[in-house]
């Protein structure tokens, strides 16, 4: 990933990492304060919730001290100890007012008449002392009595007007005929607790006509206490500070829980709250706000994450755009590469689409058709390139093959192809622009998806007028090799054949030289001239017999159609070409079997192989004592075989092998071709015969044997 | 007029045909023919009619030691200048050559012109007549 980073990042990448990353941080901001106002919003619905409840609990005490007012009232403004006592365990103290130590009853005493009424007090409980918190000297305000007196017992005989902020709230209260709460203060049965204050509410005797002032109930209020008897839930469990802030240059603590003191809250709420004659500011807040660490946590992981994503995603991107990229440029290569090898090719290469529609038209195929690819492609199919009745011939030729019709046109090229599965070669005619053909070897592929459909055709297709001249030159020259192998044979029977000719020549010269001279004689009559003329006329049949023989042999036979000849015609005529050659050198000719038989075959191939090996056997055998040759024909029901033996005493071992070769030669450099054997093997193989050497004979044996059909 | 009478020739050709027409023509020239088919048999005859003038012969006759230039051989090996010889062949100026160092007088390549042989008879005859007269 990292290497990846490194590598394979481009620019672009990275200014869309830094501007993402710029989003990213901006949408975790956003999310990031949006959670926290979310989560003040909260805050501040559980603070004013606390506040309120605050609020209400300690106007609830208001309850409580109207009725330690009603105890005053209903005892005659002169309650009894034991009486005040009764009430507050009535009332179920501490349940209902947990916040009070408790409540009690404080007696107005006008100044100067203090002693009359400690006098008083002191019947009821003699050890009543009288307390003072400074030296002031006016009107008196006494706690009488505070239950629970366990609590509180400190507390009775305090002279409360001694002391300002009390003194200052019981009048006001006094004065207000409202329930008062004091400015914040130490408690005097609670001092090293923390702070309070003290609720008076006012007593009037109002059974006189004129309301006279009798006193307060009041509740020594401890805040701790009071906070912690809140019934306030965990949200709503948050850090208060309370301030009294009643005289604005003056404020006063009242209460401050441990997380506001120790600095806890980040964020602080404000309220100001009026309640029985005082002013209060609260501050609160959640204390250990986790929840930001939790939050810039989950910020910070969550940026990365989404960082992480984001970056993922561009490199994801990129590599797929470099990947497509590549591909486009491996793509881009091969493509340059097949057009390289389309063009260079001297090959007419053409794809088409499943329906024969031209898709490519290379370089060679331009050249060699003459049409420019823009007039070709997506615009025909291969047909104007061919020769209308080659296709027609052909179609007719594939519907032969295949068994069924295949029409003439697109489908001539490729239904062999589509057939096979392979490739099909065919040679065809091109048809150029301008009209003019050439011959071209046409190779067909059907192309094949991946799943064996064909998708299109491509058609390769090579000139092949160069190889098609090269051809005809090797036909020209192996027909004409041919006619030298066989012209060289007669040559090699140049002289025999003169004298087959010069021999009835001289008979005719010598017959008429005869009659000449008979006639000069008068000597002549005419059944012994009519014999005599009958005689040169066989003469010159006999010349003409040869000099046809002579013709025909030398004649191209290579395509003659086949006849059914007599053999010993064929024997007959070859002999004639040779016969005064053999009897001149003393060589005998004799023939064996039924000359009546007949063969089907080209006569001139067959008397060309007769006279290989008859002058073959006269080049073994004339120079030997016993000189002859004999040519037996033998029949059978499957085969007729002509066996042509001499007086030869067979063939060495080496030349055995080699003999049927093209250009192997025993014979003088200049004699033979050495192609007389290998030739008439040949035409032998084409006459569905074989021409063999027989090892078995005591004597050299070939035997053409031709097998009927 | 070629006069061949009281002549003795001796023919030899493998070729009937040409033996008998050659025996014709010379004997209606008044000379006594003799023929043979072959080398071996005209010997015989040459051998047994020692009175011959003239021996016409084929070289290629079939047979061993059959053909004309052994036959001439053989005669020339017994009888060095008589009789003179005319051979025939059909062959090229090799076996002209041949036939000449055997010892033949004259040869003739077929195809001949007969009255060509003729004169060669007539003339080897005269010269062979001035010899004995010299």
């Amino acid at each position: 990933m990292f290497d990846a980073f490194k590598n394979r990042l481009p620019r672009t990448s990275i200014l869309y990492c830094c501007v993402g990353s710029l989003v990213l941080v901006a949408l975790v901001f956003l999310a990031r304060d949006f959670t926290y106002r979310t989560i003040h919003k909260s805050e501040r619905t559980a603070f004013e919730r606390s506040c309120s409840i605050l609020s209400k609990e300690i106007l609830s005490y208001v309850y409580g001290l109207q009725g330690m007012a009603g105890i005053v009232h209903t005892h005659n403004y002169e309650p009894s100890f034991s009486q005040v006592r009764g009430y507050a365990r009535n009332r179920d103290f501490f349940r209902n007012f947990g916040g009070a130590l408790g409540f009690g009853f404080i007696r107005f005493v006008p100044r100067g008449e203090l002693s009359a009424y400690l006098e008083k007090v002191r019947q009821q409980k003699p050890d009543f002392t009288l307390k003072s918190l400074s030296n002031y000297s006016g009107d008196h305000f006494i706690i009488e009595s505070i239950e629970p007196s366990e609590l509180n017992g400190i507390a009775q005989g305090l002279d409360v007007a001694t002391e300002s902020h009390r003194r200052t709230a019981a009048l006001r209260s006094r004065d207000s005929r409202e329930s008062t709460l004091t400015a914040p203060l130490k408690l005097y049965q609670a001092k090293s607790v923390g702070m309070g204050f003290l609720f008076f509410h006012p007593i009037f005797d109002t059974s006189a006509s004129k309301a006279r002032f009798v006193g307060w109930s009041y509740a020594p209020i401890l805040m701790d206490q009071l906070m912690k008897s809140l019934k306030l839930t965990a949200d709503e469990r948050l850090e208060f500070s309370m301030t009294d802030v009643t005289e604005a240059n003056r404020p006063l603590e009242i209460f401050s829980s441990d997380g506001i003191k120790r600095n806890k809250v980040e964020t602080e709420y404000f309220s100001r709250l009026k309640i029985a004659g005082r002013v209060w500011e609260i501050r609160g807040g959640v204390a250990n706000q986790s929840y930001h660490l939790i939050i810039d946590a989950l910020s910070v992981a969550i940026f990365f994450a989404l960082t992480f994503i984001f970056g993922s995603l561009v490199l994801f991107i990129e590599d797929q755009a470099k990947k497509r990229n590549d591909s486009n440029k491996k793509l881009g290569e091969v493509e340059s590469w097949q057009k390289a090898i389309l063009d260079s090719a001297g090959y007419s290469i053409i794809s088409t689409d499943t329906n024969g529609l031209i898709q490519t038209f290379n370089l060679g195929a331009q050249d060699l058709l003459g049409y420019a690819s823009h007039e070709v492609v997506g615009k025909t199919d291969p047909s104007p390139f061919h020769d209308p009745r080659e296709v027609a011939r052909r179609a007719e030729e594939l519907s032969l093959e295949l068994g069924r019709i295949v029409p003439p046109g697109f489908s001539v090229f490729v239904e062999k192809a589509k057939e096979l599965g392979t490739s099909d070669t065919q040679e065809w005619t091109y048809v150029r622009k301008d009209g003019t053909t050439f011959p071209v070897r046409l190779c067909v592929t059907a192309i094949r998806s991946q799943d064996q459909q064909i998708v299109g055709f491509l058609g390769i297709a090579e000139d092949i007028s160069k190889l098609k001249e090269l051809e005809s030159l090797v036909e020209l020259q192996r027909v004409s090799l041919f006619s030298t192998a066989k012209m060289s044979a007669l040559g090699e029977m140049a002289g025999g054949i003169a004298h087959e000719i010069n021999n009835p020549l001289a008979i005719l010269d010598s017959r008429i030289s005869l009659l000449l001279l008979r006639s000069k004689a008068q000597q002549i009559e005419s059944s012994w001239l009519e014999q005599e003329l009958l005689k040169l006329q066989m003469t010159i049949v006999r010349i003409a017999k040869i000099i046809s023989g002579l013709r025909s042999f030398s004649r191209e036979g290579t395509k003659d159609p086949k006849t059914d000849v007599r053999v010993g015609d064929i024997i007959d005529g070859t002999l004639d070409l040779c016969r005064e050659r053999f009897s001149n050198h003393g060589i005998q000719i004799s023939l064996r079997g039924d000359m009546a038989v007949t063969i089907s075959c080209r006569a001139v191939q067959i008397s060309q192989v007769l006279m290989n090996l008859f002058n073959n056997s006269f080049d073994a055998i004339h120079d030997l004592d016993e000189k002859w040759i004999s040519i037996d024909v033998q029949t059978s029901s499957n085969a007729t075989k002509i066996v042509v033996t001499d007086s030869g005493l067979g063939i060495e071992e080496e030349t055995i092998k080699k003999m049927m070769e093209p250009f192997f030669t025993t014979k003088e450099l200049g004699k033979g071709t050495g192609l007389g054997l290998s030739i008439s093997a040949g035409i032998m193989a084409a006459h569905a015969g074989n021409l063999r050497y027989n090892k078995m004979s005591s004597n050299t044996q070939f035997i053409l044997e031709f097998t009927h059909a | 007029m070629l006069d061949l009478t009281s002549r003795t020739i001796l023919i030899v050709d493998d070729e009937p045909e040409l033996l008998e027409i050659m025996s014709q023509i010379l004997e209606m020239r008044g000379a006594k023919v003799l023929t043979a088919k072959n080398g071996i048999q005209a010997f015989t005859v040459w051998s047994e009619n020692q009175q011959v003038d003239l021996i016409m012969t084929d070289v290629a006759m079939p047979g061993k030691d059959a053909d004309g230039i052994s036959l001439v051989k053989k005669i020339r090996a017994v009888s060095s200048g008589k009789p003179p010889i005319i051979m025939i062949t059909g062959y090229s100026r090799q076996s002209e050559a041949a036939a000449l160092a055997a010892g033949a007088a004259v040869v003739f390549a077929k195809p001949f012109r007969t009255q060509e042989i003729e004169s060669a008879i007539g003339r080897l005859l005269e010269e062979d007549k001035n010899q004995n007269k010299g």
